[in-house]
Formats: C-alpha cells, sequence, structure tokens
C-alpha cells in the first residue's frame, strides 16, 4: 500500500468519468458515437488501472492497462472500417 | 516521503482529472457528432498525458522501479499513436455513412474528388480528373 491514499480517489473519479461517457453510449443518436464514447470508456478505465496500480504497488494492472490500450485502438479501427464498408 | 514530490505528483494527476472531466463533460454536452469527436480528444490527449506524467514520477521516484516506469512509457506512447489513427477511421467512416456537421462545411476535401484519393481504383482517380480539366479547358 501506497502512502498517498489520494491516488485511489482519482481513480474512483476516473471511474466516474467513465459513467458520464457510458450515458453518451446508451443515448449516442448514430453509431459513431458510440463507438467514440466506448474508445472514452476503455482510455478512462486505463488511466483508472494505472492509478490503482501504483496505489497498491502491483505492477500487473500496468500490464493489463497495456492489454486495455491496444484492444481500443483494434476496436476503433475495426469499427470505423467496419462502418466505411471497407472492412 | 518527500512533501514537495507528492504534491508535484498531485498537481499532475489532478490537471489530468480535470483535462478528462472536461473531456467527458463535452462527449454530452456537444451538439453533433464531430464536436463530440473533438472532445473526446481531450481525454486522450492531455487527460492521459499529465496522468501519466504523474504515475512516470511516482514509479521513478518513489517507487523506485524502472520496470513500472517503462510499462507507463508504452501505454503513454501507444495512446498518444494509436487515438489519432482511430479517431481519423471513425470520422471518415461517419462521413461516409451521411452525417454531417450541423453547420454547411467550409472545405470539404472528401466531396472533392482532386483532393481525394478513394482507396479502390485510385490509379484511374487522377487520370479521370486530368481528362475532366482537359475537356473543360477545351
Amino acid at each position: 500500500m501506497s502512502e498517498m491514499i489520494e491516488l485511489i480517489y482519482f481513480a474512483i473519479f476516473y471511474i466516474l468519468c467513465c459513467f458520464i461517457a457510458i450515458w453518451r453510449l446508451i443515448k449516442g443518436p448514430t453509431a459513431p458515437d458510440r463507438a467514440v464514447a466506448g474508445d472514452c470508456v476503455d482510455v478512462l478505465t486505463d488511466m483508472a488501472l494505472v492509478l490503482v496500480a501504483i496505489y497498491s504497488g502491483r505492477g500487473i494492472y500496468l500490464d493489463i492497462a497495456i492489454v486495455t490500450a491496444i484492444l481500443g485502438f483494434l476496436s476503433q479501427v475495426l469499427i470505423g472500417k467496419y462502418l466505411e464498408g471497407t472492412l | 516521503m518527500n512533501i514537495v514530490l507528492r504534491v508535484i505528483i498531485d498537481i499532475f494527476i489532478v490537471g489530468g482529472c480535470f483535462f478528462a472531466f472536461a473531456g467527458a463533460v463535452g462527449l454530452v454536452r456537444m451538439p453533433d457528432t464531430f464536436s463530440r469527436m473533438q472532445s473526446s480528444t481531450n481525454i486522450t490527449t492531455l487527460g492521459v498525458l499529465l496522468t501519466l506524467v504523474g504515475a512516470f514520477l511516482y514509479c521513478l521516484l518513489v517507487m523506485h522501479s524502472w520496470g513500472s516506469a517503462a510499462k507507463v512509457v508504452v501505454i503513454g506512447v501507444l495512446t498518444v499513436l494509436a487515438n489519432p489513427v482511430g479517431g481519423h477511421a471513425i470520422a471518415r467512416a461517419a462521413y461516409r455513412i451521411g452525417i454531417r456537421p450541423e453547420k454547411e462545411l467550409v472545405i470539404d476535401d472528401l466531396d472533392d474528388e482532386d483532393a481525394c484519393v478513394e482507396p479502390s481504383g485510385a490509379a484511374a482517380a487522377p487520370e479521370g480528373a486530368g481528362s475532366e480539366k482537359e475537356a473543360e479547358g477545351q
């Protein structure tokens, strides 16, 4: 455990920002809106994972954050190509 | 722990939280699709980078862990390189399926055949455009 107790509050703040993006993910009128909101949820979860990793002092969360970043990029490009019709 | 170091790390992470919150609010409040895409880049550039700078300083100066610092740098490089590419793909897809901004576009390069080279038939497009220009000249 870290001495910096505020890191976990920052992580909780990022998760609350996630819920704001999830509102757009549910409501979004078009498919690109939902794709962009989903990518935002991905990136915000990434940041929360980094903060939890340095709060708890366990490097395994950083590995999960790297995988999340790669998968978010792949999903965004795939959704874009699929919507464009050139997949 | 040094209190100065702690305050510096906190300032970086609070800045990242502010930009992430601004991006999330812009994602809800912006009027059309392309504005919302622009607002989402607020999260993925400044929000991510400031938080990762704080995490990098923490890993390097508090945990004394070079491995964790390298992983944080890898996450930052991945996010900064990947998000413009993904955003470009999504924006072009949004244009192709017929979404337009609310205001009329001043410059529309995707609608212009001379400026926009299609992925299929890329070799044929310049010739056709050139012959049209010649026909107009005659």
